[in-house]
């Protein structure tokens, strides 16, 4: 079957329909004036003619069927605009196939069904795979047991056989090992695998410790150099050493007595072992990986499983397993280890929020996103149009109250514009006129805002004053106000249920706040409606005195907003608990003998630090400075640091 | 030197016991974890050889609750559980050491060496290796009767390489052992030492001994048999 694009099938489908339709009205036109052949003979009959043809079908048809195509073009390519997305996002997932899903939720309601069945496709994909690998390591597993009875019975029999024998039996162990080990990399995968920073040289000694005793009793030398100090990569400890350990028995098996093996870590994230055999080339190495990838001629060269398994654990680890035939030399290289980037606090409005209750649910970063969005501009909506109608309507009905209200909604109309605003520019990189980023402007637009709302809420409080001194000024409130008054207490309730939801959902702190604050909000429409009864009721002074009330809650929101941003705009440190994490963080770490001067100011939602940390006097600069490179990461990734200064002092 | 084995394969808790025999070790053995309650209730052993699938229990919980009841025994867990995370699980749990099936007869005895040379368990006081001795009390190193004349530091390393003979000790455990904080460390001080040691060993006809890891340790193999 030809596949053709949708859109061009509704075109064409479309100019049919204008043609057919054109035709129709033709015809019609032609009826309804009663025109023959004969009235398009004569050359003024005929312009006439063509005017109304023009008039009534030609541009009627052009004025129906142009938008429509031009919708129908747009319409369709954002409707399948999420069939492209995850076509690039299957593409991506590339050698991470395990457990990748598509998510189901973007598709249009059409092409779900197809999704749906796509994911259900994989899961069953990855199940038959868990379920042969499941069995492997069952079999190496319990064969376990009768190898270690037979090496034991051999043990007891004397004999040339034995050594044989026993050659034979300790290849099979192997082939089991290894068989489990593959198994379980590839049972982890890349998406459960921990996330640590590794220091390669360690892992490299370990592995060569371990090994080096077999390595002398058959003669070979075993020997270890790191090439650079700082040989840092993410991964799990156990699988990169099982890696590593893998290619050094392989190298020892392909060297002659008397040879050497070394072992190298870097320069940069790798780990290189150089043997004293023939080199391998890429092709034989490819050859080697796939072919055992298939288990196919396992044993007959040797090599068993090993390359394979470090081929796995490598592409678990975002990595390669290369080899370089002129220098005999297997490497694995590791993705360069960086600080995760983080993007936390108000200016991403994906809050950290290690302090609410796990939900069931769990939304990647963008999903939550996306729901904070939503629920930050329904608030929008809602705020705007309460508090324009408390001010249209306090005017009209003469409450003073209502329209303080009224504007104490329109102020945090304002501080949810803010938090939208400030979230697109605080997020905005490093330039050359702000070298430490944008996250400053956070507190600036803080501080602006303070200023603003301390000057409305002054000016409602002198005009409340202003009336109470002179009550004859005051007012009969219409009852239309109270009705208001009580649509917004309703309305303020409403939003904070489901805001609150919201945040819930993706568990946010900062939607939290701020529902709660949607709910603190209620207490001043609480306040004005009983101050607008009041006044119905006889008593006309309570509605400035609500007025009054309203003011001050005003103020003190200025007064916090402006405070708190002022305090960090004069560099406040962050609180004696979090400085103390960090100095233990800084402190625990290998190498470190001591710290102080740590010193923290506030950037923002996150914090910028210098420290001096005390190491061994005779260190080299190249060793210290590893040193300091992991101490900085290690405390980026535990804490909301976004900058570190540190000075080495020798202890 | 008596050890339990709780292993519930009959046939290769009688293997392991044979071959520990020729090593100079009495072994019991237990098949399930209530009788290897019995046994520890009623006997002293020097240390515990422990299969962690048991029919009436994990190993692993059992050593567990032993450790708790301050029973200090060294224990060698010998398993057929050899996935990654599953050694550092044993070590956790209190064994001292971890081998996973099949090991050899040789390899269970080197490791059980080990452990019982540990300082604090009831060891004898001098170590011996083939010809070589070590006797931890006086600090006298021997080569068949013969006195090594051993400084402070070359006992020191002697008796550390000793412990942990027949594997790689790396050379920052070494430092840490032989030098203390405020002793200033030249680069090379360690060597000159390795060095000393060494030669006295050949001196005293122990060639191919005392083994160089360049780039990592130092290593003291097993006495030829």
């Amino acid at each position: 079957m030809r596949t053709r694009s949708v859109y061009k099938r509704l075109l064409l489908g479309l100019a049919a329909i204008g043609l057919v339709s054109s035709l129709l009205l033709l015809g019609a036109v032609f009826i309804d004036y009663n025109l023959g052949y004969s009235d398009l003979t004569g050359k003024d009959a005929a312009r006439k003619a063509w005017h109304e043809v023009f008039e009534h079908v030609v541009l009627p048809a052009l004025l129906f069927v142009v938008p429509i195509g031009l919708a129908v073009i747009v319409v369709v390519q954002r409707a399948l605009q999420p069939l492209v997305n995850a076509a690039r996002e299957i593409e991506a997932a590339r050698d991470q196939e395990r457990g990748f899903r598509l998510d189901v939720g973007r598709f249009p309601a059409e092409a779900r069904p197809f999704a749906v069945a796509l994911n259900d496709l994989l899961a069953r994909v990855e199940l038959f795979a868990a379920q042969q690998e499941a069995f492997a390591a069952d079999v190496a597993h319990e064969l376990r047991t009768p190898l270690a009875l037979a090496r034991l019975e051999l043990d007891a029999i004397g004999g040339e056989a034995k050594m044989r024998l026993t050659g034979d039996l300790q290849s099979m162990q192997r082939l089991i090992d290894q068989l489990l080990l593959l198994a379980q990399v590839k049972a982890a995968g890349s998406a459960e695998m921990p996330h640590e920073p590794q220091d390669l040289a360690v892992i490299a000694r370990e592995c060569v410790a371990a090994l080096a005793p077999a390595a002398i009793a058959d003669g070979v030398e075993l020997e270890f150099e790191g090439v650079d100090g700082a040989a840092i990569a993410e991964g799990w400890h156990e699988a990169i050493q099982a890696g590593l350990r893998n290619l050094i028995e392989n190298a020892l098996r392909v060297t002659p007595a008397d040879g050497t093996v070394q072992v190298f870590a870097g320069p940069g994230p790798t780990l290189s072992v150089r043997d004293g055999g023939p080199g391998l080339s890429s092709d034989q190495l490819d050859s080697l990986v796939r072919r055992h990838a298939r288990a196919e001629n396992a044993s007959r060269s040797g090599a068993g499983l090993g390359l394979a398994i470090v081929d796995q654990i490598m592409r678990a680890h975002g990595g390669h397993l290369r080899t370089e035939p002129g220098r005999r030399e297997l490497r694995l290289e590791f993705p360069s280890y960086r600080t995760p980037s983080r993007q936390k606090g108000i200016s991403s409005m994906t809050e950290r929020s290690d302090h609410l209750d796990p939900g069931e649910e769990d939304f990647d970063a963008e999903a939550k996103a996306a729901i904070a969005s939503r629920s930050t501009w329904v608030s929008v909506v809602v705020n705007s149009g309460l508090s324009l109608l408390q001010i249209a309507i306090g005017l009209v009905s003469k409450s003073q109250g209502l329209v303080a209200d009224g504007i104490h909604s329109l102020s945090d109309l304002i501080a949810d514009f803010l938090v939208l605003f400030v979230s697109h520019h605080s997020r905005q990189e490093a330039d050359d006129q702000h070298q430490y980023g944008h996250h400053r402007f956070e507190n600036a637009a803080s501080l602006a805002l303070g200023v603003l709302l301390g000057a409305v809420g002054m000016g409602m409080l002198w005009s409340a004053v202003g009336k109470i001194e002179h009550p004859e000024t005051i007012a009969r409130v219409e009852v239309i106000a109270l009705y208001v008054a009580g649509g917004a207490l309703v309305a303020k309730e409403l939003l904070f249920r489901y805001m609150l939801a919201a945040a819930k959902r993706v568990k946010s702190s900062l939607l939290v706040a701020n529902a709660w604050h949607a709910r603190s909000d209620a207490a001043s429409s609480l306040v004005v409606g009983f101050g607008i009864a009041g006044n119905l009721l006889g008593y006309p002074f309570l509605d400035p005195i609500a007025a009054l009330i309203v003011g001050i809650m005003i103020l003190k929101m200025g007064w916090k907003f402006g405070w708190e941003a002022l305090h960090d705009l004069m560099d406040q440190s962050a609180d004696a608990e979090e400085v103390a994490a960090i100095e233990q963080t800084i402190r625990t770490h290998a190498g470190v003998l001591g710290v102080h001067r740590l010193r923290t100011r506030k950037m923002g939602d996150m914090l910028t630090i210098d420290v001096h940390i005390d190491l061994t006097g005779d260190l080299s600069v190249r060793d210290s400075h590893a040193i300091v490179v992991e101490v900085e990461a290690r405390v980026m990734a535990r804490h909301r640091v976004l900058g570190m200064m540190t000075h080495v002092d020798p202890a | 030197m008596r050890l339990l084995i709780i292993e519930d394969n009959e046939r290769l808790a009688g293997l392991i016991a044979e071959g520990l025999a020729r090593h100079g070790y009495a072994c019991d053995s237990a098949r399930r974890l209530s009788e290897a309650d019995d046994h520890v209730a009623t006997a002293d052993y020097d240390a515990i050889i422990l299969d962690l699938g048991l029919p009436d229990g994990d190993g692993l919980k059992w050593l567990a609750r032993a450790r708790r009841n301050a029973r200090m025994m060294p224990a060698l867990i010998l398993t057929a559980r050899g996935a990654l995370g599953d050694r550092i699980a044993g070590l956790d749990a209190g064994a001292d050491d971890y081998l996973v099936k099949p090991a050899e007869i040789d390899e269970i005895a080197a490791r059980l060496r080990a452990l019982l040379r540990r300082p604090g368990n009831r060891a004898p006081t001098v170590m011996t290796s083939g010809a070589l001795a070590f006797d931890t009390a006086s600090r006298m190193g021997t080569v068949g009767g013969k006195s090594l004349d051993l400084s402070r530091r070359e006992a020191d390393l002697l008796e550390l390489l000793m412990r942990r003979e027949g594997s790689v000790v790396q050379r920052g455990s070494i430092e840490e052992a032989l030098y203390s904080f405020n002793d200033p460390v030249s680069p090379n001080a360690l060597e000159a030492v390795i060095s000393r040691l060494r030669r006295k060993l050949e001196e005293n006809g122990l060639n191919e001994r005392l083994h160089t890891v360049r780039g990592v340790g130092y290593m003291l193999s097993g006495a030829q048999p």
